[in-house]
């Protein structure tokens, strides 16, 4: 196990034993990545679809380059591209999210944390309905980063785009929902 | 920035830190990890993704999902049609000229059995990957040239005593490259292939002859069923098998289409994305053995692949019901010379 931890987040899968390398990998990602899952396709869809991602990793890792990419952000990849197959379920969740009535109204309690609560669950709400607006690719770079931590670069890798168009797109989504969620706390009712 | 921030944090996060059935996945993994052994090497050409437009569409079957859930708006008959109108206004063939040849290139995935008595009873088997180029020249009575590369091999599943099996023996026809006129590869194979062959679907004879009206073209469906005695599975499999081969015309494809959506039994298995990112509606017809699925994007009429799942009785008896059997993609393009690439 040594030997591999050896060569951090870039094994060589084409050549190493398959069984140990990729115990390995599950062993390290595939709690992030089912969280990741969870969030998008929701927790009922997100094992079976990290249980895939493993499993079409370990069919294509001859595919996998460790100078082209961290296998965290390969993985990445894969368990974004099967997300495809949930984008209906992933925007049906958002909406509900959006339309999700306040659990704490803000009118009945002067209490500055609990309004500090209820600004920050009305914020989320805004979230959940611009992230539904947007297209799949957008949602991709900004959940990537959000929730898989990934850095701009490590997206890019995932997701197949140069890194500049990452962080220009996530320069001016980030700005935009900023903007809209300033508005829309702005506009709250107390 | 902090608010959008803590937004994300917030959002969704009960799914997020939900505990998940991680034990069953590993379980799975390593279900799928007996018997894999290392490649070895590593193939440069798949890697970077946008530097092979061809290897894009090569990897797109290979992991094809279907979604679960049925689109009930979705027929057979609207996706074929839908497909079959944007054939209709927009489907040119490549053009290859005096010199030049129609490269089409296929990724291929399939198994590979041993029977170890008569009966077929016992046995073993595994998958070998191979990516195959062929070159057909502007007149295909000139020379061809046939290139196969094995890709990667692995143990699928055996049912000899312990799960045993011997190495897996490649054959001469794994690897290699070939030359020939009309696809006459091995000449000492039987049937031979003979240039100009109406009924030999690697010939543009073949496709010469077909007729360009979809009740026509089922006929020659049902004629085959009827020769082959089989059921809508037998005509279903002749036509994917056809259109696999990646020569049809721009002008028959739409016909072609909607002969197919006569096939009894065909049912639209939903949306399918491949890990490339690439739309389809995956069309099928179940046996008890298998289940053959057809790919194509309704929007751009592409055939974009196929694939076969084992059914519920499955054949090989060895063969757990519901692995991928066989999966393939073809792209094709027009170049410049015997075993160029552009």
């Amino acid at each position: 196990m040594t030997r591999i931890a050896e060569q951090g987040h870039r094994p060589d899968l084409a050549a190493q034993d398959p069984k140990e390398v990729f115990a390995w990998l599950f062993d390290t990602y595939a709690g992030q990545i089912r969280a990741y899952l969870a969030g998008r396709a929701g927790p009922d869809a997100a094992d079976d679809l990290v249980a895939e991602t493993f499993l079409v990793a370990l069919r294509r890792r001859g595919t996998y380059d460790p100078a082209q990419a961290t296998a965290r952000s390969w993985l990445y990849g894969i368990a974004t591209n099967l997300l495809r197959n949930h984008v209906r379920q992933e925007v049906r969740g958002l909406r509900l999210t959006s339309r999700a009535a306040g659990a704490e109204p803000a009118t009945e309690n002067h209490d500055t944390a609990v309004a500090d609560r209820v600004d920050a669950a009305a914020r989320m709400r805004t979230l959940a309905g611009a992230l539904a607006k947007l297209g799949e690719q957008d949602r991709d770079v900004l959940l990537l980063t959000s929730w898989a931590g990934l850095e701009p670069a490590e997206v890019a890798d995932a997701l197949g785009v140069p890194a500049s168009t990452v962080r220009s797109r996530l320069h001016r989504l980030r700005g935009r929902l900023q903007s809209l969620l300033t508005n829309s706390t702005e506009d709250a009712p107390r | 920035m902090k608010e959008l921030d803590e937004a994300f944090e917030l959002l969704h996060r009960d799914a997020r830190e939900a505990p998940g059935d991680l034990a069953g996945a590993r379980a799975r993994l390593m279900a799928e990890l007996d018997g894999v052994t290392p490649i070895r090497r590593r193939r440069k050409w798949q890697v970077p993704a946008a530097a092979a437009a061809v290897v894009l569409v090569a990897g797109a079957v290979i992991g094809v999902k279907v979604h679960n859930e049925r689109t009930p708006e979705l027929t057979v008959a609207s996706v074929l049609d839908r497909a079959a109108n944007a054939l209709d206004v927009g489907a040119v063939d490549k053009v290859v000229r005096p010199g030049q040849y129609l490269l089409r290139q296929e990724h291929v995935w399939s198994e590979r059995t041993t029977n170890t008595r008569p009966d077929s009873s016992t046995g073993y088997t595994y998958r070998i990957e191979q990516r195959n180029s062929r070159w057909i020249p502007y007149d295909d009575y000139d020379v061809w040239q046939e290139s196969r590369k094995v890709l990667s091999t692995e143990f699928v599943a055996s049912n000899l005593p312990g799960g045993a099996a011997p190495p897996m023996q490649a054959q001469d026809t794994d690897d290699g490259t070939w030359f020939g006129p009309c696809a006459n590869f091995f000449p000492k194979s039987k049937p031979p292939k003979v240039c100009g062959d109406r009924t030999d679907w690697d010939s543009p004879a073949f496709y010469a002859q077909m007729p360009r009206d979809p009740d026509l073209i089922h006929a020659t469906f049902e004629a085959f069923r009827q020769m082959r005695g089989g059921g809508s599975d037998t005509a279903f499999n002749y036509a994917v098998q056809i259109l696999s081969a990646g020569m049809m015309p721009a002008d028959l494809r739409p016909h072609f289409y909607r002969a197919i959506a006569k096939i009894p039994g065909i049912v639209v298995l939903d949306q399918a994305t491949t890990l490339d990112g690439q739309q389809g509606v995956a069309l099928g017809l179940t046996t008890e053995r298998e289940r053959r699925e057809l790919i194509i994007d309704p929007a751009t009429g592409e055939f974009i692949g196929e694939r076969t799942i084992a059914g519920e009785q499955p054949y090989p008896l060895w063969i757990k019901p519901g692995t991928e059997t066989y999966a393939r993609s073809i792209t094709t393009s027009v170049v410049n010379g015997l075993g160029a690439t552009k």
